[in-house]
């Protein structure tokens, strides 16, 4: 039921992406680029530690990142941090978890190929996050995480495109990325405590079978002077692991970036 | 096409959190029991130990669950449920009501009189460094009272109480009725007797939810550190209402050999506890873990004295402490 829904999704949004015509001179993205972006964004988790209901609410953060891109290579690094409140899905709501997040991302792409304009890149990526929640009424297991620290497989796509208004035309892009983890470490609660001694209760590295981690990641790029970009992103990130406790967390989450040509 | 394609693709992402998350659990009185019920089952640490029938237990107090029962009611069962744990750490928590055993220490005598120690033995002339209590009985043995471990106590604070006392030959720390608070104070409270002894503690973790998985193994070791040394002899007293981390103290202490506890066996508290809730947000806390001495005994069942000594009524009324007075016997 979950790869029939995942391998849907894949399809339709290749599909969406079907390459076009050239549009702009601003294309393709080659050079050195710095990111920073401000976003929001909206979680919600079921973790079998912290409680047997769903916490869910909004986390906003700060990212920093940076791009190389060649004719043939891609380079990509980013570093996020967010903050926010969860609280139970349903009443009362009288408790809650306050939510820190952080998170990095590094992907080496090679350019898989070129159809029109449209890039496609395959890549190796790393994707790690760490997300803390404090329980505003728990005492020695007030602090409930769980950190994830994936690595696998990267597609990334660039599009460009042309949005036209009678006689006005601006360039714009898309890019898009999915994220397929094969391996992860994960640092989770333990069984009925969340560390063991000083550690995390769990910390080991599965096999995807074990685990599913997967981000989904685009960007609506609006080309300025200079070779910058103004652009407005969406990232989708799931993980489920079923042990020691079941952990599934989702994140929807939206930023507003400037990237800047070096 | 790509319209339809795009408003696919959004349903997809807008209902997609739907395909992994489970259902909340109902607020309702079935759901409530169950979710306490399992989350003993699985995750408290005693059951196999305390030979508790809990699936038993289970089967009896479910059939007083009923749909349209008052929350006061459900209270109710699920507090019965959980006094046949007689744990002091296991605490049902509700806007209107808590629940708490209290049979590790009343079927005990309490063989401590608070106010006859304070007015007999500590007044006029006891002195106080943060959490602790302190004089000079008679010349050579000292007192010391601590009455919590959740009350704090400074580096310098017991650096002066043991300076104050570099020249006694004998002291008497007490920890009666003490119900426990921050293990780090228990372990800063050891140290100054450890001369160049070591004391140690494992610490066991649930790894599944079987009665019996217990997986993972942590150990305490204690060795002196910089804090100034008593080198003379030591008596503890304990009683059955010195819990958790008193228990835990009597545990470390116990293994020092010129301490010698004194009393009666502790009330137990041996388990880490930790905090979980129920549909209705109920908060309940239970033990997770298990702590065994050295040769394997479990903490849980608290610490017998070395030296048992029980208050009687008598001495009581003739304003004595008799374990006082037997420590101080016992240490002239």
């Amino acid at each position: 039921m979950i790869w029939k829904k995942v391998l849907t999704g894949l399809v339709l949004y290749v599909g969406l992406l079907a390459p076009g015509e050239i549009k702009s001179q601003h294309w393709p993205r080659e050079g050195h680029f710095f990111k920073v972006g401000l976003g929001s964004g909206w979680q919600i988790v079921h973790d079998q530690s912290l409680s047997p209901l769903n916490y869910q609410g909004i986390r906003t953060g700060l990212s920093l990142g940076y791009r190389w891109q060649s004719k043939l290579w891609q380079i990509n690094f980013q570093l996020s941090g967010s903050a926010g409140l969860l609280r139970p899905q349903t009443p009362p709501q009288d408790r809650q978890a306050t939510l820190i997040n952080g998170s990095s991302t590094f992907g080496l792409h090679y350019r898989l190929f070129r159809l029109d304009s449209s890039l496609l890149w395959l890549g190796l990526a790393n994707r790690n996050r760490w997300d803390s929640r404090l329980h505003s009424r728990y005492g020695n297991s007030r602090h409930n995480f769980n950190g994830l620290f994936s690595y696998g497989l990267s597609l990334h796509l660039q599009h460009p495109w042309e949005l036209r208004l009678g006689n006005f035309s601006l360039a714009l892009g898309l890019e898009s990325r999915l994220f397929l983890p094969v391996a992860s470490t994960l640092l989770l609660p333990g069984y009925s405590t969340p560390y063991v001694g000083q550690e995390p209760g769990t910390s080991e590295t599965r096999w995807l079978g074990r685990f599913f981690h997967s981000q989904w990641s685009s960007s609506l790029v609006w080309f300025l002077k200079h070779g910058d970009e103004l652009r407005l992103s969406y990232s989708w990130e799931i993980a489920d692991v079923n042990k020691p406790n079941e952990l599934i967390l989702g994140d929807h989450y939206f930023a507003l970036e400037i990237m800047t040509r070096l | 096409m790509r319209k339809l394609a795009l408003g696919i693709l959004l349903f997809l992402l807008v209902a997609c959190e739907k395909v992994w998350l489970p259902e909340n659990p109902g607020d309702n009185p079935i759901q409530n029991f169950r979710v306490l019920w399992e989350t003993i089952d699985q995750k408290y640490a005693f059951l196999e130990l305390k030979g508790v029938r809990w699936d038993s237990l289970g089967k009896h107090y479910r059939e007083g669950i009923a749909p349209n029962m008052t929350d006061r009611e459900l209270f109710t069962i699920l507090d019965s449920m959980l006094l046949h744990l007689q744990d002091g750490h296991v605490n049902l928590m509700s806007p209107f009501d808590l629940s708490r055993s209290t049979e590790w220490y009343l079927p005990w005598p309490d063989n401590y009189d608070g106010e006859l120690v304070e007015r007999n033995y500590l007044e006029p002339n006891v002195q106080q460094a943060g959490g602790l209590l302190y004089l000079e009985l008679e010349p050579g043995l000292g007192y010391v009272r601590y009455s919590s471990f959740s009350n704090s106590v400074r580096s310098e604070q017991l650096d002066a109480v043991l300076n104050y006392f570099r020249e006694a030959s004998g002291l008497i720390i007490d920890i009666r009725s003490n119900g426990g608070g921050a293990l780090q104070n228990a372990y800063t409270l050891t140290r100054p007797f450890l001369g160049d002894e070591k004391v140690e503690l494992q610490r066991e973790y649930k790894t599944g939810p079987g009665w019996e998985d217990f997986g993972f193994r942590s150990a305490l070791s204690l060795k002196k550190n910089n804090t100034p040394q008593f080198r003379g002899k030591v008596v503890l007293l304990q009683n059955r209402r010195s819990y958790s981390a008193a228990n835990t103290y009597a545990a470390l202490m116990s293994q020092i050999s010129t301490v010698t506890t004194m009393g009666d066996t502790t009330g137990g508290g041996g388990g880490l506890p930790v905090d979980y809730e129920l549909p209705n947000g109920w908060q309940l806390r239970y033990s997770a873990t298990r702590e065994l001495m050295p040769d394997g005994r479990q903490l849980e069942l608290g610490i017998p004295p070395d030296i048992a000594v029980r208050q009687d009524t008598t001495a009581q009324l003739r304003g004595e402490d008799l374990l006082i007075e037997g420590a101080l016997d016992y240490l002239r």
